[in-house]
């Protein structure tokens, strides 16, 4: 059975490429070893970082290269990498998920939402958590934090099982990953 | 019909009228709702041509995206991969020169690639080729109305980051998709690309897919319940059987219960002309050639335009309800006997048009042998070139009061001509089949069964024309030079009144004068030359020359007759025909169209492949003359035997 990824573009920046993975095959975390050929690329720069959600794995370029040069060299790395999950070695970076996840659904469709009520919506990472903020219309709409709730939480949610609630204040929600 | 599907050859289909506005090609998997995107953007304003050096038709159109801004539109084959099997599909190759090696043809600038919500798993592995090539693509997703009333779903926004290219959803008979669209279009190029193509290895494209798919959260659709419920019976072993022949039973007496007052109207306008030329043309050559070959001719094959008409419009309405492919599966078992399987029966099918698109049809068949064996058979199907010679010849043998029960006699008739044209394209299909075969693996059978639906007008209406506007340019090329050859042929050489006064004949009396210059026409020494071999089945010296000027075309039987009978009785050809008798030999006197005749003749014109173009296209697309000639041979001596079984049959009987 070939294992099913596509990759995804991250909005802002190039050098990343977020790629959809089966979900629950790999530890969460920013991952320090692969095995084969994926491996040699984290260890010799082609790839300068990755990192691993439930269900995708982002990983970063090296300075100077393209993904339209690399794309199918690592497309093919990562899924023979995928195969052999018990020969990565992700270390456990809650708070760095979450807050790439976090930024990816704000200028993606949450954040869609949001701006096109007229709101902003801002995250900010403080050690393990991530804090959401919502501004502009949503200021002083009373429906604000069930919305943000109801959206962001629910979309969270799919994307990282883990997703712990810490604190609700008003138009502020801060969030984090079950460790 | 073959008009339809011009095999002449003529040049590219890009006019310079087109070079340099920006091209869009309009790509698709078949059943893709292709098509009525392409109808819809560039109005039906098409142009039709071929692409070099093939057959398959090229259709483009130009569209103004805004106030000085206009585009080129390319309505490219339906493909199911870029793994070229068929002409169709390599033609996408070429258009889109994924090898860098085009030279035919003008290569578009962007793609709108056409994904049907409904069946998304199978059209993404297209996708996934075109963009290998690099070219900027839309994605049209279409039917998506369809998915969500069974229950089907698809999260947009996430399909299009999926995808990483352009997603447009675009439902048939709604304008808003196609304003959205255009908006897109008009930025073709900004569109975004995908940051990694997709992968190239059909196993890693089917995971590509699934991975894309999963992602979008899609749902497959539920068949619908009305679908279902209609199924249920459709497609059962003995009620649908039983709705199927019922279909096809109502569909001729169709044809011929709605047809005649229509026909004769087109009759009463012929000799209404008739009478134009009887009144104002003097010169008397020019007068004869007027009232025999154009309208005794050529009318009396127009007469059947309403006819032909009638059949594309219900082809189209059972093709647009969705029955057709219900038919198609039904048939499956059947054509299982035949040791074929249901896409032969489509192809068979298509054939009840014409046997050259259904010939073509055999490309969508996997094995080679079924395919030879399909074609083999294909043009025993009864095609439309073949109605006129049965409709005349059916009212010749039976008066049109003539019931069997309470149905029409002539459509019992005639449905009954269907029938045996299709059982016998079957069992000829069998023994190919048998004889080529030496066993192999068994294809899955495989077929879309689309939703029931009420049929779009537009499609139905761009359909009949197409078929109307072929019949109409066949009857004013092939059909008219091959009638004004055989008129040539039949007044000449000219006779000097001392010579028919020598021989007998009246010279006053004019119906004497050109039964007398008939008969001893050139026409007539070649009709008379290959009595040997039709006397047995009691035809004479007209129904041979006949015979052979239909080789040109089906329809020109109808003509030559109706030729035959002008010159004879110029008032009322129709009794002319009725009241000829038989000239010479043994069985002078003999009314030549008696019952025995005229079952003779059908089953001849049921079993000769009277039809130059499909051997043409016997040869095409098997690749040599062998093919064509043993159909050739075996459809003449089939038709030979068994029309004179038939006339056997008919005298004992009668």
């Amino acid at each position: 059975m070939t294992i099913g990824i596509h990759a995804e573009r991250v909005a802002g920046d190039d050098r990343v490429v977020r790629w959809v993975v089966p979900g629950g095959r790999l530890p969460v975390g920013r991952a320090r070893r692969a095995p084969g050929r994926l491996g040699e690329m984290l260890g010799e720069g082609t790839l300068s970082g990755a990192l691993v959600e439930h269900g995708a794995v982002w990983l970063w370029l090296g300075e100077g290269l393209s993904w339209a040069g690399r794309g199918a060299a690592v497309q093919s790395a990562l899924r023979d990498a995928l195969a052999d999950p018990d020969r990565w070695l992700v270390e456990p970076a809650p708070g760095e998920v979450l807050e790439h996840v976090t930024a990816d659904l704000l200028t993606g469709s949450v954040g869609d939402f949001v701006r096109s009520h007229g709101g902003s919506v801002t995250a900010e990472r403080t050690g393990d958590t991530v804090a959401v903020r919502l501004g502009g219309a949503c200021e002083h709409c009373p429906a604000a934090g069930l919305t943000l709730r109801q959206r962001l939480v629910g979309e969270l949610r799919r994307r990282c099982p883990d997703l712990v609630e810490v604190d609700r204040e008003g138009r502020q929600l801060t969030l984090a990953l079950r460790g | 019909m073959s008009g339809q599907h011009d095999h002449c050859g003529s040049g590219g289909g890009s006019s310079t009228a087109n070079l340099g506005l920006t091209r869009f090609a309009v790509v698709g998997s078949p059943n893709s709702g292709k098509t009525t995107l392409f109808n819809s953007l560039t109005g039906l304003h098409a142009k039709t041509g071929n692409y070099p050096g093939v057959t398959v038709a090229r259709y483009e159109g130009r569209m103004r995206l805004g106030e000085n801004q206009s585009v080129v539109v390319e309505d490219l084959p339906g493909s199911y991969s870029l793994d070229p099997i068929s002409p169709d599909e390599q033609i996408v190759v070429d258009v889109l020169d994924t090898d860098h090696h085009n030279l035919r043809v003008d290569v578009p600038d962007a793609m709108l690639v056409t994904l049907n919500a409904t069946t998304l798993r199978r059209s993404l592995g297209l996708l996934a080729q075109l963009q290998q090539t690099g070219l900027p693509i839309c994605v049209v997703l279409t039917f998506t109305d369809d998915l969500t009333r069974r229950n089907g779903r698809l999260d947009i926004p996430a399909f299009t980051r999926a995808l990483g290219v352009p997603v447009v959803t675009v439902v048939a008979g709604h304008r808003d998709g196609l304003a959205d669209l255009r908006h897109v279009m008009a930025r073709s190029d900004s569109w975004t690309t995908p940051v990694v193509a997709p992968p190239t290895d059909p196993a890693e494209v089917n995971a590509w897919a699934d991975s894309v798919l999963k992602s979008s959260r899609y749902r497959m659709p539920e068949i619908d319940k009305r679908t279902r419920r209609i199924d249920s019976l459709v497609l059962h072993p003995v009620i649908g059987t039983a709705i199927f022949l019922l279909t096809m039973f109502v569909f001729f007496q169709t044809i011929f219960t709605v047809a005649a007052p229509l026909q004769d109207y087109v009759e009463q306008f012929f000799s209404w002309l008739g009478g134009l030329v009887a009144e104002h043309v003097h010169i008397g050559w020019l007068s004869a050639f007027l009232s025999q070959a154009v309208i005794g001719g050529v009318g009396s094959v127009l007469v059947f335009l309403p006819q032909i008409v009638l059949l594309f419009l219900l082809i189209a309405l059972l093709e647009g309800t969705g029955y057709l492919a219900r038919a198609a599966f039904l048939m499956d078992r059947v054509m299982a006997r035949a040791g074929l399987e249901g896409r032969a029966f489509v192809a068979l099918l298509s054939s009840f048009a014409c046997a050259i698109p259904g010939i073509m049809a055999t490309r969508s068949l996997p094995s080679a042998r079924d395919r030879l064996a399909t074609m083999m058979g294909a043009p025993l199907m009864t095609c439309s070139a073949r109605l006129p010679v049965y409709i005349l010849l059916v009212s010749l043998m039976l008066p049109a009061q003539a019931r069997v029960g309470v149905f029409n006699a002539r459509g019992v008739v005639m449905f009954a001509l269907y029938l045996a044209g299709a059982l016998s394209a079957m069992a000829v299909a069998a023994v190919f089949k048998k004889f080529t075969s030496r066993g192999g693996p068994v294809l899955p059978f495989y077929m879309e069964m689309p939703p029931y639906q009420v049929p779009r007008w537009r499609n139905v209406g761009a359909e009949v024309w197409t078929a109307a506007s072929a019949f109409l340019r066949k009857v004013t090329s092939i059909i008219m030079a091959t009638t004004v050859v055989l008129w040539v042929l039949l007044n000449l050489p000219m006779r000097g009144e001392a010579e028919m006064a020598a021989a007998g004949v009246d010279t006053g009396d004019e119906a004497a004068v050109s039964s007398y210059v008939l008969d001893h026409s050139y026409a007539a020494s070649i009709g008379r030359s290959v009595e040997p071999v039709f006397e047995p089945l009691g035809f004479d010296w007209r129904i041979n020359i006949g015979i052979l000027s239909s080789l040109a075309a089906r329809e020109v039987f109808v003509a030559t007759l109706g030729q035959v009978a002008a010159a004879e009785n110029p008032e009322e050809p129709a009794e002319a025909l009725r009241t000829m008798t038989v000239q010479d030999g043994p069985e002078a006197g003999r009314p030549l169209f008696d019952a025995p005749t005229i079952a003779a003749l059908l089953v001849f014109f049921m079993y000769a492949l009277q039809c130059m173009s499909t051997v043409g296209v016997l040869r095409r697309e098997s690749g040599s003359w062998k093919w064509p000639a043993i159909a050739f041979g075996y459809m003449f001596v089939l038709a030979w035997v068994l029309a004179l079984a038939a006339r056997t049959v008919v005298a004992a009987v009668t």
